[in-house]
C-alpha cells in the first residue's frame, strides 16, 4: 500500500512536472506590447537630432544662396505643369545667352509631384546685370502619344534684385498640344 | 506619405496659394509663391527632410518670421510626416488656441491619432480622433474604424455595441483584419459570444474559397486556430476540434492547429487519434514551437498507451534533437556575437547603410527562430531608429561636402579680392594712362590736321612708300635718264606725283572721320578701363567685409556639423550594439525553451525508468 501510494505520487509529480511542458497553448492575440521605456526616451532624442540636422540644412541653404548666389547676380527658373495635364515631360534643358546652363530628366516621381501643382526649381546661379537671352526647349510625349520637342525664348533684364523666371508647360485645349508660358517674378 | 495625405495637402495648396502671407512685405508676394509650390514638389515626392528645411527658409525670408494658418497646417503636415512629433504637436496646439479658418483637416487628426497610437500615447490618440467630425470613406475609414476599436481595447472601454463598428461584409483583406482585431478585442473584453461569433464568421469556409487571397486564408486559419485553444483553454476540446479541423494543412498555422488538434484529442481521452497529427507534427522545421513540443507529446501519448518502450525511444530522440538545436543555435549566437548583426546581414553589400523590411525577412529566411522579429515593435522600431540615423548622416555628410565647396569658393574669392584685384588695378592704371598719353597726342595732331587741312598726315603707308619712291626717281633723274632713254620722265613723275596728292586730298574728309572715330574708340576704351576699375574697387570694397562674415559661418557650421556627425555616429554604434542584442536575446530565449524541454525529456525518462522499476519489483514480489 505504502509503495502504491509512493507510485501513485510519483507519478503525481511526474505529471506535475510534465505538464506544464504542454501548458502552452496560443493565446488571443495579444494587445500591442508596450514599447520598452528606452525606445520612447530615443525616439525624442531622435527628434532632437532630426531638429539639429534640419536646422543645420536651412543654414546650409541659407549660406549657399547669400555666398553663391547674391542678390545682384542672381537668377532661377521655374518648371511648371498646368495640373491635370496628360502631357508627359521627359526632359527640360536651358540655355542662358547660348549657354547650356542646365539639364534635367524627369523621374515619374518627379512628373507626379509637378502635376500635382509642384515647381521644380530647374536652375540657380548668376548673370551680370544687363539684358540677356534665355532658350528653354522641353522634350515629352503628348496626348497622343506622340514625341514632342517644344521651345522658348526670353529676353530679360537682369536688374539688382534676385530674378526669377518661370516656365509653365501648359496643354493647349484645341489641339491637345504642349506649350509655354513664361513669367517673370519679382 | 499616405495618397489621402497627399490629396489633404494638394487641396490645402489651391487654396492657399492666395493666401500666403508674406510678412511686412520684405520679399513679394509672387517670389514667395514660387518657393512654397518648390516646398510642395519635394513634399509630393515624400522628401519631407528637403520640403521642411525649404519651408524653414521660406520662414526665416518673412520679416516676421511666422508663417499665416494655411503655411502652419502644411508645417504641421510635414513635420508629423518626418517624425518630428513634438513640433508638430506645439504646431497644431497653437492652432488649435486660435481657432479659426480654415481648422484642421480631420485627415491631419486621423495621421496624428495613428502616430500617438504607434507611440503608444493612448490618451493623446484618443483626444486626436475626438476631433474627427466627418465620416471618412476607403482606407481612411477603415483606418479610422481599426484605430477606434484598437482604443477601445486599449482603454478598456465598452465594445459592446456592435452597430457602432462596421462589420460590414469582410469583402477584403483590411476589413478581414479589422474584423480579427474586433473579435479578438471583444472577447478579452468578456463580451465572449460577440467576439466568438465574429471570429466564426471570419474562419467559415466560403464556397469561393480558392479565389481568396493567401493572406485572407490564413487569417481564416488564424481565427480557427484562435477559436480552438480558446475552446481547449475552457476544457471543451469537441468544439475545439471542430475549428481545428478547418485549418489548411499547408498554411502559416498549420502546425499550431496540429498541436491544439492532439491536445483536443488527447482531452477527449483518445490519445491513439491523438498521435496522428502530432505524429505529423514532428516531422516539421524544430524551429517552430509546436514542433518542439510534439517531441514530448508523442512520447507522452505513446507512455499513456502503455507503449512505454517506443516513448522512450521517442524521448531518446527528442533529447538528440534538442541538443543538436541548441548547439546551432549557440554557433549562430556566436557569430552574430562576434561580428554584429548588421554586418552579418549585410556582408554581400558592405556599403549598404539601411535595414529595410525584405532584409529582415531574408535574415528570418535562413533563421526561422527570428520570426517573431518581422512583427516585433521594439525591434521594428530599433531598425526604424538604425535607419533614421543613417539617413541622417548621409545629409551631414552631404552638408559637410558642400561646406568644403563653399570654403574652397570663399578662399577663391579671397584670392581675388586681396591678391589678384590689385594687380589688375595696376594693370588698369598702367594701361589706362598710356592710353590717355596716346589719346592727348592724337587729339593735338588730328586738332592740327583739321585746323590746317593736313591731308599728307593722313596719307596712308603706300601712299607714303609711292612718294618716296617718286622722290627717289626724281633726286636721280639726271643719272637715270643720261643712262636709260625715259623720254619725258619729269613729265610723268609730276603726273603720279600728281594724282598720289589728288587720291590723298579726295580722301581727306572721310580720312579725317575715320582717325576721329579711331580717337573716339581710344576715349570709349579708356572709359572702359575706368569704369572696370570702378566695379573692381566697389567689388572689393563690398565683398572684402563679407569675406570675413563669411568665413566665420563656414567655420561654425562647420563645428555644428561635426558636433552632430559625432553624435549621430555614436547613436549609431548603440543601435547596433542594440539590434545585435536584441537578435542575441530571441535567440538566446529560443535556445532557453529548448534548454527546458530538454530537461523536461530527460526528467520523462527518469519518471519512466523508476516506474518500470517499481512495475519491475511489483512483478517480482508477485
Amino acid at each position: 500500500m505504502k509503495s502504491g501510494s509512493a507510485l501513485l505520487l510519483l507519478l503525481v509529480v511526474a505529471f506535475a512536472i510534465i505538464n506544464p511542458v504542454f501548458a502552452q497553448k496560443a493565446p488571443l492575440e495579444p494587445r500591442p506590447e508596450q514599447l520598452q521605456p528606452e525606445y520612447r526616451a530615443f525616439d525624442g532624442k531622435l527628434g532632437s537630432l532630426k531638429d539639429t540636422v534640419l536646422t543645420l540644412s536651412r543654414e546650409l541653404v541659407q549660406l549657399e544662396k547669400d555666398l553663391l548666389f547674391p542678390g545682384n547676380t542672381q537668377i532661377s527658373v521655374f518648371l511648371s505643369f498646368q495640373s491635370k495635364s496628360i502631357l508627359a515631360l521627359q526632359s527640360v534643358q536651358l540655355k542662358i545667352d547660348d549657354t547650356v546652363v542646365s539639364s534635367h530628366i524627369y523621374s515619374s516621381r518627379e512628373i507626379d509631384a509637378l502635376q500635382r501643382g509642384g515647381v521644380h526649381r530647374v536652375f540657380l546661379g548668376n548673370v551680370s546685370e544687363g539684358t540677356h537671352n534665355l532658350a528653354a526647349s522641353v522634350i515629352g510625349t503628348d496626348a497622343l502619344g506622340q514625341d514632342y520637342r517644344r521651345n522658348t525664348t526670353l529676353t530679360f533684364k537682369k536688374d539688382t534684385p534676385p530674378k526669377f523666371i518661370e516656365l509653365s508647360v501648359v496643354e493647349v485645349v484645341q489641339d491637345r498640344q504642349p506649350d509655354f508660358i513664361v513669367k517673370e517674378w519679382q | 506619405m499616405c495618397p489621402n495625405r497627399i490629396k489633404l495637402v494638394y487641396f490645402l495648396v489651391t487654396f492657399l496659394l492666395p493666401a500666403i502671407s508674406s510678412g511686412d512685405g520684405d520679399v513679394t508676394l509672387d517670389a514667395h509663391d514660387l518657393y512654397f509650390r518648390e516646398v510642395l514638389y519635394y513634399l509630393y515626392q515624400q522628401q519631407y527632410q528637403t520640403a521642411l528645411t525649404h519651408l524653414e527658409v521660406i520662414k526665416q525670408e518673412t520679416k516676421s518670421g511666422q508663417l499665416d494658418r494655411d503655411g502652419e497646417i502644411i508645417a504641421g503636415e510635414l513635420n508629423l510626416s518626418y517624425g518630428l512629433l513634438n513640433k508638430a504637436e506645439n504646431i497644431f496646439e497653437k492652432l488649435l488656441r486660435t481657432p479659426g479658418p480654415p481648422e484642421i483637416p480631420d485627415e491631419t487628426w486621423l495621421e496624428l491619432a495613428k502616430v500617438y497610437y504607434a507611440q503608444n500615447s493612448i490618451e493623446k490618440s484618443a483626444y486626436a480622433l475626438s476631433h474627427i467630425h466627418k465620416p471618412f470613406t476607403g482606407t481612411q475609414r477603415e483606418d479610422y474604424e481599426q484605430l477606434n476599436i484598437n482604443l477601445h481595447i486599449d482603454q478598456d472601454r465598452q465594445l459592446t455595441n456592435s452597430n457602432k463598428f462596421n462589420q460590414g461584409t469582410a469583402a477584403d483583406t483590411r476589413q478581414y483584419y479589422s474584423q480579427y482585431n474586433l473579435g479578438t478585442g471583444l472577447i478579452r473584453n468578456n463580451h465572449i459570444n460577440e467576439g466568438i461569433k465574429i471570429l466564426d464568421e471570419i474562419g467559415a469556409p466560403v464556397t469561393d474559397h480558392d479565389l481568396l487571397s493567401d493572406e485572407i486564408k490564413s487569417l481564416k486559419d488564424k481565427a480557427n486556430t484562435t477559436l480552438g485553444f480558446y475552446y481547449l483553454d475552457i476544457h471543451n476540446p469537441q468544439k475545439a476540434v471542430s475549428y481545428f479541423e478547418k485549418v489548411r494543412l499547408n498554411g502559416a498555422y498549420t502546425n499550431k492547429a496540429l498541436l491544439g488538434m492532439g491536445w483536443s484529442l488527447a482531452e477527449l481521452g483518445n490519445l491513439k487519434d491523438a498521435l496522428a497529427p502530432w505524429v505529423e507534427l514532428q516531422k516539421g522545421d524544430i524551429s517552430d514551437t509546436a514542433v518542439q513540443e510534439s517531441l514530448l507529446t508523442v512520447p507522452y501519448a505513446l507512455n499513456g498507451l502503455k507503449a512505454q518502450h517506443q516513448a522512450m525511444e521517442q524521448y531518446n530522440d527528442a533529447i538528440g534533437r534538442y541538443k543538436k538545436e541548441i548547439q546551432s543555435l549557440q554557433s549562430k549566437i556566436d557569430v552574430i556575437q562576434r561580428n554584429g548583426w548588421i554586418s552579418s546581414n549585410d556582408g554581400s553589400h558592405p556599403d549598404k547603410h539601411l535595414i529595410t523590411y525584405q532584409d529582415i525577412r531574408d535574415e528570418v529566411l535562413d533563421n526561422p527562430y527570428l520570426d517573431s522579429l518581422a512583427t516585433d515593435n521594439d525591434f521594428l522600431r530599433a531598425v526604424d531608429h538604425y535607419n533614421e540615423l543613417n539617413i541622417l548622416k548621409q545629409t551631414l555628410l552631404d552638408a559637410q561636402w558642400n561646406i568644403g565647396v563653399y570654403h574652397l569658393h570663399l578662399a577663391n574669392k579671397q584670392h581675388l579680392l586681396i591678391e589678384q584685384a590689385p594687380n589688375i588695378l595696376r594693370n588698369n592704371y598702367a594701361r589706362s594712362a598710356d592710353s590717355s598719353k596716346i589719346l592727348e597726342q592724337l587729339k593735338t595732331e588730328l586738332t592740327r590736321i583739321a585746323n590746317t587741312e593736313d591731308a599728307l598726315a593722313l596719307m596712308t603707308e603706300k601712299e607714303q612708300s609711292q612718294l618716296r619712291v617718286l622722290k627717289l626717281v626724281n633726286d636721280n633723274i639726271a643719272d637715270l635718264s643720261r643712262l636709260f632713254n625715259l623720254g619725258r620722265l619729269d613729265d610723268k613723275l609730276r603726273i603720279y606725283h600728281g594724282i598720289i596728292l589728288w587720291d590723298i586730298t579726295m580722301e581727306y574728309d572721310s580720312r579725317l572721320k575715320n582717325a576721329q572715330q579711331t580717337l573716339a574708340g581710344l576715349e570709349s576704351k579708356i572709359a572702359g578701363l575706368s569704369q572696370q576699375r570702378n566695379d573692381i574697387k566697389n567689388f572689393r570694397q563690398e565683398n572684402l567685409g563679407d569675406t570675413d562674415k563669411f568665413d566665420r559661418q563656414i567655420a561654425l557650421l562647420q563645428e555644428k556639423v561635426d558636433t552632430a556627425l559625432n553624435e549621430i555616429d555614436s547613436d549609431i554604434t548603440i543601435q547596433t550594439s542594440k539590434l545585435t542584442a536584441y537578435v542575441v536575446a530571441v535567440l538566446k530565449a529560443q535556445q532557453s525553451h529548448l534548454t527546458a524541454n530538454l530537461g523536461y525529456a530527460y526528467t520523462a525518462i527518469a519518471q519512466l525508468y523508476e516506474v518500470a522499476y517499481i512495475t519491475g519489483l511489483k512483478e517480482d514480489k508477485q
